[in-house]
């Protein structure tokens, strides 16, 4: 289940931990779960069914002891992994330092990310549901086929959907960055979208109709048949909903 | 004198057959009593009574599947899957919710890590006006675990727009 080929490279200031972690996935069952502290994370369709993550992190190197020892080997610096039924869930901990995550993986599973800190999120071609989101950094998806939840608290967020149908609702929401969403395919859906503090803006060719309830104004309009939801919801900067990047 | 009687009225009648006709005829049988009668009010009784039936019985039908649907909503909130909670909270907002739902909702401001599933579940109780006294705010932000000074900030926000 779990193939480790690890590296410990020390230096004056830092430890790097460099590995692969290999773990068998059922893509129709399971759901990958990471999170992480401080971190970049690609994510891209792997061809086979192992979720292959390669990661190197840097963690400051610790002040010697009081009594003069030296750290070895630093506590909570090695991810967590754990494997239940239908769950794989890796977890880097803040003392593990700052990580570069490259992950390969049947592009069925339903997958989360999260970086509870800093970084930036990449995924491309993904075709199961995707639930994504940073604390401070961009998050990018290009070519999605599954429905989404996508956050950038402090970034810009910008989802490329590709698929004809879309499952079920999905949403975007921003902070402090700027949403587009592109829409190709012009898929059917119903879409609203609210920029409290910045613009609304589109070169669809429909009409936004506006929608006032108890919790803001909010900009709506339906492609095609219309159908689930796609909720843009973005604090201060402006949305953007296009037909293509 | 008794037989001269009848014999006058045989005479008058001019046969013997009346008299047994009379007594031979048998009275209109009930159903023709009935159908001499207008049918539409009965008709209209009976139907009145099946459709009162067939309506309470309809709705206690929808109410069963209404409760049943409820149900299984609120089970699929509580499942920790977002995009799943999306789409369940929607549903659950236009149907007007029951005390049970509502916490169901709030649970997931609660427990949910993801940031869109929350803020759904937030604007949900706003529009259900479940969060319109101050310390109902203060005591869900108390308790939520995930993301709470991104939740704190969304509501700072929805405060202003509604002032």
């Amino acid at each position: 289940m779990r193939a480790l080929a690890g590296v410990y490279l020390l230096f004056a200031a830092s430890t790097v931990l460099a590995e692969d972690l290999d773990v068998r996935a059922n893509p129709e069952r399971d759901q990958l779960r990471i999170t992480v502290s401080t971190a970049t994370i690609e994510l891209e369709p792997g061809d086979d069914n192992f979720v292959r993550i390669n990661y190197d992190c840097v963690a400051p190197e610790p002040e010697p002891g009081p009594d003069g020892l030296r750290v070895v080997k630093r506590a909570g610096i090695d991810p967590n992994l754990s494997r239940s039924s239908d769950k794989i869930e890796i977890r880097f901990r803040e003392e593990g330092g700052d990580c570069r995550l490259r992950i390969k993986a049947p592009p069925t599973l339903a997958t989360r990310l999260r970086i509870d800190q800093a970084g930036w999120i990449r995924i491309r071609d993904w075709r199961a549901p995707l639930s994504a989101w940073s604390a401070a950094g961009d998050v990018e998806v290009v070519n999605q086929q599954g429905p989404f939840s996508i956050t950038a608290m402090s970034g810009d967020a910008s989802i490329e959907y590709t698929g004809k149908v879309l499952e079920t609702d999905s949403a975007i929401t921003a902070a402090s960055g700027t949403i587009a969403l592109a829409l190709p395919k012009q898929p059917s859906v119903s879409i609203r979208a609210r920029a409290k503090w910045g613009d609304v803006m589109t070169d669809l060719d429909v009409v936004f109709a506006d929608q006032v309830n108890a919790t803001g104004a909010w900009s709506v309009t339906e492609l095609g048949d219309g159908g689930p939801m796609i909720t843009l919801r973005n604090l201060n900067e402006d949305i953007r909903i296009l037909s293509s990047f | 004198m008794n037989s001269d009687f009848q014999d006058t009225w045989r005479e008058e009648l001019q046969t013997d057959d009346t008299w047994n006709g009379v007594r031979m005829e048998t009275p209109p049988p009930l159903t023709a009593r009935f159908r001499k009668k207008n049918p539409w009010p009965l008709a209209a009784g009976v139907a009145a009574i099946l459709l009162t039936g067939s309506s309470l019985l309809n709705m206690q039908l929808a109410h069963q599947l209404a409760d049943a649907r409820t149900n299984t909503l609120i089970a699929l909130l509580q499942q920790d899957t977002p995009l799943v909670a999306l789409a369940s909270i929607e549903d659950l907002r236009n149907r007007g919710l029951s005390d049970r739902a509502m916490e169901a909702i709030k649970d997931v401001v609660r427990f949910s890590e993801d940031p869109n599933a929350q803020l759904s579940a937030l604007e949900a109780l706003y529009e259900l006006n479940a969060l319109e006294e101050e310390h109902l705010v203060t005591e869900l932000l108390s308790e939520t675990q995930s993301n709470p000074e991104f939740i704190r900030a969304a509501i700072r926000a929805m405060n202003e727009e509604s002032i």
